[in-house]
């Protein structure tokens, strides 16, 4: 998307279009569930993650001010959201891990994989479910922090100097937090490469 | 090639590498309930939002006080309760920043971020929020008190809890940096 029509949608948005809302769900919504899911490791939880970022954004959009931060806005907001979210899991006794199995059903994980569409046998979406679900465990053993960092670079179009200044960060911490945890991430799951 | 150039290109390389991984994304079911919740939201404006929040606050209020009635006469002396070190640490911390503040002759307030922070520490809170940190407080005291009994927190101070995480969070959670 150009700059020039991401402004026209937020102008439209702004003035409660909600054919402009629908562009901006469709546009950034996979990458921000995507960004959800990895953080809390439940399809639900990033399902509700969504709906409630996109709800907040309406509510919030007529005191933005675009310039040329919005994706950083939205991912800023999603990284809080997914935190709370992940520290009120942790407060709960039952829940030990941020991935929860009941959450993993086979239905489940076919149906968040993008491109997964009706041409992939059930060999290969049950592979790469399997993927999915051991790159899932691995971010889990990732400080949150690393993970944070790694993510954002994954699913945001963002700069490691706009997620340092996102997190208030010197662009060194966000630059080391990025290549610690992907190097811890590829060494749980390629231990012998 | 200097380090940091080498450490750039080995985060690119890496990646690369997790980018082969199948990504997941949202059902057309959850993205045609997010696009029909928001246009909800759209229609209905600010005002059901407000009137959720208010509602929300007159629940929880009403729970904590249920629960600090039926605490009664077990409560205890302030002193044995976990959290009085806190307090102690907050008002110790208030004090030396208001001597601090107060030195004679000294630049009052020249650090933007200083600035800042005394401008959120001595701002007066809206009575929403006033409400929210009276019920925080309230809550503090009586998970202290099941903590400190060995009791399990009652079920419905969690829910309480969560309530009052949602409504603080409706308030602050896209201003927070993350």
């Amino acid at each position: 998307m150009t700059e020039q029509k991401l402004r026209d949608l937020i102008r439209r948005a702004q003035k409660r279009d909600a054919d402009a809302f629908d562009e901006l769900v469709d546009h950034f919504g996979p990458r921000l569930f995507g960004f959800c899911y990895r953080l809390t490791g439940s399809r639900c939880d990033a399902e509700d993650l969504l709906q409630e970022l996109f709800l907040r954004v309406v509510r919030q959009l007529e005191r933005y001010h675009h310039e040329g931060q919005f994706e950083a806005w939205l991912f800023r907001i999603a990284t809080n959201l997914a935190r709370d979210r992940i520290r009120r899991l942790r407060r709960r006794p039952e829940h030990v891990s941020i991935s929860r199995e009941d959450d993993r059903g086979e239905d489940d994980a076919s149906s968040i994989l993008v491109g997964t569409g009706s041409e992939a046998s059930p060999g290969e979406v049950a592979e790469r479910r399997e993927q999915v679900d051991r790159l899932q465990q691995a971010l889990e053993r990732l400080p949150n922090a690393e993970r944070e960092v790694v993510m954002l670079r994954h699913f945001s179009q963002l700069s490691f100097a706009e997620i340092a200044a996102a997190m208030g960060t010197p662009i060194g911490t966000a630059l080391a937090r990025g290549h610690r945890g992907l190097l811890k991430l590829r060494a749980i799951m390629e231990p012998h490469a | 090639m200097n380090e940091h150039e080498q450490t750039i290109r080995e985060i690119e390389r890496l990646e690369r590498w997790l980018a082969s991984f199948p990504t997941p994304g949202p059902d057309e079911v959850t993205v045609a309930r997010v696009k029909s919740a928001v246009r909800r939201a759209v229609a209905g404006g600010d005002a059901a939002a407000d009137r959720m929040t208010r509602r929300a606050v007159a629940a929880t209020k009403l729970t904590v006080r249920n629960e600090i009635e039926a605490l009664g006469s077990t409560a205890r002396p302030i002193a044995f309760r976990p959290w009085a070190p806190l307090a102690v640490a907050a008002a110790a911390i208030a004090f030396a920043f208001v001597t601090i503040w107060t030195i004679p002759g000294g630049d009052p307030v020249t650090d933007p971020e200083l600035a800042a922070f005394v401008e959120v520490m001595t701002r007066e809170d809206d009575a929403v929020t006033t409400e929210l940190l009276n019920l925080e407080e309230d809550l503090t005291l009586l998970t202290g008190h099941f903590a400190d009994d060995g009791d399990r927190t009652s079920p419905s101070l969690l829910n309480v809890g969560d309530l009052l995480e949602d409504v603080s969070n409706d308030v602050s959670v896209d201003e927070q940096e993350i």
